[in-house]
């Protein structure tokens, strides 16, 4: 085993941390506003109209393979015109995916809210938009925090099956420099510490967040 | 069902007038057909043993529970009537809260907004739902925080407060809002008995103010002094009313007497 020509390979692990990187956030992001209009679209099950596609969206994407649905978006969508390019194919199945499991956790979060304080809100004459957006959901927030941080982290690692359909991410990165170079002992163990550098910390300041919240609970 | 009926017109008349209301939950029904006005001003304490329908009753006048029959008007609002067929239509969502804007409530468990301080809960609804700017809201709270003695907590959260001081911040958010009547819905249960007094001494001074209100307790002192008006319930149904000596001295019924006679023997 010899790192000696690892700075040669650097400058393109380097890109890929970088696209990972990016292509969690905007995921995330993006999985965070699926989730909200998910859950808020189950909300009132009398609105059969919001609540039964948004459920069968949660069921589709729950009950599939993620690697499955990536390969869907990038090859099978544009049969029926819907031509994305890899990157933003990756962070549609990336956001849709985790978005359905958020909604779930939002869900689990907005029904934790003490029922007491819709009341409270009703009795003040407060719409229900109003109540959703100034009480119930700042409430559920903190609850839904520390799972929500928990699937954060498991989105970064798995930007690294976004590999499968070209996106040069880290691991892709690291393949094409193996595969040129034969040193696959050497980066795929940088990559493996790579990605751990980043994931452990990042689970570490979960945790805190969640130690915070919980002293500061009511 | 008319919206322009203004409320001041029927200022001379009670400010609730409820008749023949019934509620079922499910196949069990709690309202078993009661009538009751309550007059501008007038304090009025309902007692009766629990499950007699007490909570169910005051939380129909502000619409937390749908009534199953009958009619509530509230300031000439009607909350809910018989429609065309006889049977009681669904209050429509702008009745529900033109009502809820009138009528204060304040809740066995507080129930304040824990993730703001105590202005922010006692200024949201004023801003948000009367449409106040935010310097004539907290000038409004302040007013109200001061007479309740709570200025000083104006920026603490609520779990920051002892129950007694949560309870009367809730009475001072429902307060901010000026409703014409206010409902207290077993207000002291959940209290540590050392804490009881000062909500009541609140309440207390909520009524000589002239404040309309509606009452439900166990605390038999507090009715006997403040009341107006005694409505002793017991199986859905209103089984005696009068005045509080005439209540606590000579209950006609053999049912108040026996009430009365557990709940004073409880006391000591």
């Amino acid at each position: 085993m010899s790192f000696d020509r690892a700075s040669e390979w650097w400058p393109s692990l380097w890109a890929g941390v970088q696209l990972t990187v990016f292509l969690t956030f905007v995921s995330m992001a993006l999985a965070l506003v699926i989730g909200l209009f998910l859950a808020l679209a189950q909300f009132d099950p009398r609105k059969r109209y919001l609540s039964w596609p948004a459920r069968a969206i949660v069921e589709v994407i729950r009950g599939t393979p993620l690697l499955l649905q990536l390969f869907y978006i990038f090859y099978v969508f544009p049969s029926f015109g819907l031509r994305l390019d890899p990157i933003a194919a990756g962070i549609a199945g990336l956001g849709m995916n985790t978005g359905a499991y958020l909604s779930e956790v939002y869900r689990a979060g907005i029904d934790a809210v003490d029922k007491g304080q819709w009341e409270a809100a009703d009795a003040l004459g407060m719409p229900t938009g109003l109540t959703f957006r100034h009480i119930v959901l700042p409430q559920a927030f903190r609850i839904i925090i520390p799972p929500v941080g928990n699937y954060f982290i498991s989105l970064f690692k798995d930007t690294a099956l976004v590999s499968t359909i070209s996106v040069s991410e880290l691991l892709f990165s690291g393949e094409l420099l193996a595969a040129q170079t034969f040193r696959y002992v050497e980066i795929y163990s940088i990559i493996f510490v790579m990605y751990l550098a980043i994931s452990y910390p990042a689970s570490l300041g979960v945790r805190w967040i969640e130690r915070r919240l919980r002293f500061s609970a009511r | 069902m008319n919206d322009k009926t203004k409320p001041s017109a029927m200022a001379a008349g009670p400010v609730i007038s409820m008749r023949d209301v019934h509620k079922f939950f499910g196949a069990l029904e709690v309202l078993r057909g009661v009538s009751l006005d309550v007059a501008s001003g007038e304090v009025l304490v309902v007692i009766g043993p629990s499950g007699s329908g007490k909570t169910t009753l005051i939380r129909t006048i502000n619409a937390l529970e749908r009534i199953s029959a009958g009619s509530i008007t509230v300031k000439g609002v009607p909350l809910a009537v018989p429609g065309p067929d006889g049977r009681t239509e669904r209050p429509s969502d702008s009745a529900i809260r033109a009502v809820r804007a009138e009528v204060g409530m304040v809740f066995q468990r507080f129930n304040l907004f824990p993730h703001m301080t105590v202005m922010a809960n006692v200024i949201e609804a004023p801003i948000y739902v009367r449409g106040l700017d935010r310097a004539a809201a907290e000038e409004r709270a302040r007013a109200i925080l001061s007479k309740i003695g709570l200025l000083d907590k104006a920026s603490a959260y609520p779990h920051q407060l002892s129950g007694g001081q949560q309870q009367r911040v809730a009475i001072a958010r429902a307060l901010a809002m000026q409703p014409e009547v206010m409902l207290f819905d077993e207000v002291t249960s959940a209290l540590d008995p050392e804490l009881v007094g000062e909500v009541l001494q609140t309440m207390k001074r909520l009524a000589e103010d002239g404040m309309t209100m509606i009452v439900v307790t166990h605390e038999m002192q507090f009715a006997r002094q403040v009341a107006d008006r005694i409505v002793v319930m017991d199986q859905g149904v209103i089984i005696e009313e009068g005045t509080p000596e005439a209540i606590f001295t000579s209950p006609k019924q053999p049912r108040t007497a026996e009430f009365l006679r557990r709940v004073l023997h409880e006391v000591v």
